[in-house]
């Protein structure tokens, strides 16, 4: 064993623009060795070492010994086991794995302890979650689309689009009241429930989902469709009102003109196929739509209560 | 073996990461929403889209002529053809994921730097309209 001396190492390392990598890779330690050798933490080392330090180094043995010190034979315990420990890592990972300015989350020890740690607030939180956490409906959404206008005697689709951020699916209880003045049609999906005019569904919702009904009025009916809605979590709590449009006014204008210039534009036709995209059930006449859109405009026609499209 | 070395493995590392998310939303921006325009055998225009990820549930695809532009035949075949405009559009419903391809056969060679094309599409679940206009190749 040698004993050296840590800071006329790095002296001499520095002076000569040499890395703690580099020592590293010519002795065949690892960098953090390295880092103790000149930190003087361990400053006895073996003697091939201290040769191959030397050598890499650029010196002789005798100029990097601690105080002139000479070579020892006597083993001392501490050191020794340091050193093993050292071998056995050298053994492991590349050294370039553990550079000199390798933060200290990168050494395996400390990677261990954090991953542990990591796993230990994981674990407790998942716990925590699992016992006192229920799914919440109080980050779900739900807006309801309705265009301003209508067409007295043709269906009008109201949509409800429910929103739920969370990952965990929520339980509700959707409710909407149909107009007086209106006759329910239909009901996509199926509803669990139409009672006093009030039509309900009680699902889960795991991300989002589009409910629609289509209502009717006499062909004869002028003035407007409020519409009036909640939502509540199945489990309990309060309703909350639908958020969106409440409200259509009877008129001569398809539902999906939303700007009421007797033409379906591009942009309108999208948004209803966007609107659609998850619906499979063709309820809603796409066809006339498109034929409209295909075409420059369209009129209604009340006395034949028909569409007719301009070409 | 230098003094700079010392530094240059993070620097490199935050250099590379960096090149790789720059270079990974530019190449998801373009290759998601393109669109190109070119003229083939001096009589016909096709538009090529790649359709973005993830697709959106429909898109229009229009090519827009000189007026008056008699045009006799497209890819796919579609009833919106505005003559007096030199319009022609397709609805494509379900678009998968991928390219697209429209063209437009003219009676007449047209003068190609008069003509355009864009891609109309919302994206999905709400989301907002959007048009790309078609680069010419």
């Amino acid at each position: 064993m040698v004993k050296i001396d840590g800071a006329r190492v790095r002296a001499i390392r520095e002076q000569k623009g040499l890395t703690q990598l580099y020592i590293a890779t010519v002795v065949e330690v690892t960098t953090d060795t390295v880092s103790r050798w000149e930190n003087k933490r361990y400053p006895t080392i073996k003697k091939e070492n201290g040769l191959k330090l030397a050598e890499a180094l650029e010196v002789e043995l005798t100029e990097i010994l601690d105080s002139g010190d000479l070579v020892t034979e006597v083993k001392n315990e501490t050191t020794a086991a340091a050193e093993d420990e050292s071998a056995v890592s050298e053994l492991g990972p590349p050294p370039e794995m553990f550079a000199e300015s390798s933060p200290w989350y990168t050494r395996p020890g400390h990677l261990v302890v954090l991953v542990i740690i990591f796993a230990a607030i994981g674990a407790a939180w998942m716990a925590i979650r699992f016992f006192t956490v229920q799914p919440s409906i109080a980050s779900t959404t739900v807006t309801r689309i309705v265009s301003p206008h209508f067409i007295p005697g043709r269906p009008l689709p109201v949509f409800l689009r429910i929103d739920n951020p969370s990952s965990e699916p929520v339980s509700i209880i959707l409710k909407e009241e149909i107009p007086a003045e209106g006759t329910l049609e239909m009901t996509v999906p199926s509803s669990s429930g139409n009672q006093n005019g009030t039509i309900k569904w009680l699902t889960k919702i795991s991300s989002s989902r589009l409910f629609y009904y289509t209502i009717t009025t006499d062909p004869s009916f002028i003035g407007s469709l409020a519409f009036k809605g909640s939502i509540r979590d199945a489990h309990g709590g309060d309703p909350v009102d639908i958020a969106g449009s409440s409200g259509s006014k009877a008129g001569l204008h398809h539902w999906a003109d939303s700007d009421g210039d007797n033409r379906i534009s591009d942009e309108e036709i999208l948004e209803v196929y966007d609107l659609l995209a998850e619906d499979s059930s063709d309820t809603l006449d796409l066809d006339l739509l498109e034929e409209m859109w295909l075409g420059e405009g369209y009129l209604w026609q009340p006395d034949t209560q028909q569409f007719s499209i301009v070409q | 073996m230098s003094t700079s070395k010392r530094f240059s493995r993070p620097v490199l590392v935050l250099t590379t990461l960096c090149f790789l998310l720059c270079v990974g939303t530019a190449s998801n921006s373009e290759a998601g929403q393109a669109g190109a325009l070119l003229m083939q055998d001096g009589q016909t225009i096709v538009l090529e889209v790649s359709v973005p990820t993830p697709p959106p549930s429909s898109l229009i695809a229009t090519i827009k002529l000189s007026p008056q532009v008699k045009i006799e035949a497209t890819s796919p075949g579609t009833a919106k053809i505005n003559a007096k405009k030199g319009q022609i559009k397709w609805l494509v419903k379900n678009p998968r994921q991928g390219s697209l391809r429209f063209s437009a056969r003219t009676a007449s060679p047209p003068d190609f730097s008069k003509v355009s094309a864009e891609v109309l599409f919302r994206a999905p679940g709400g989301g907002s309209l959007t048009k790309i206009d078609a680069k010419k190749r």
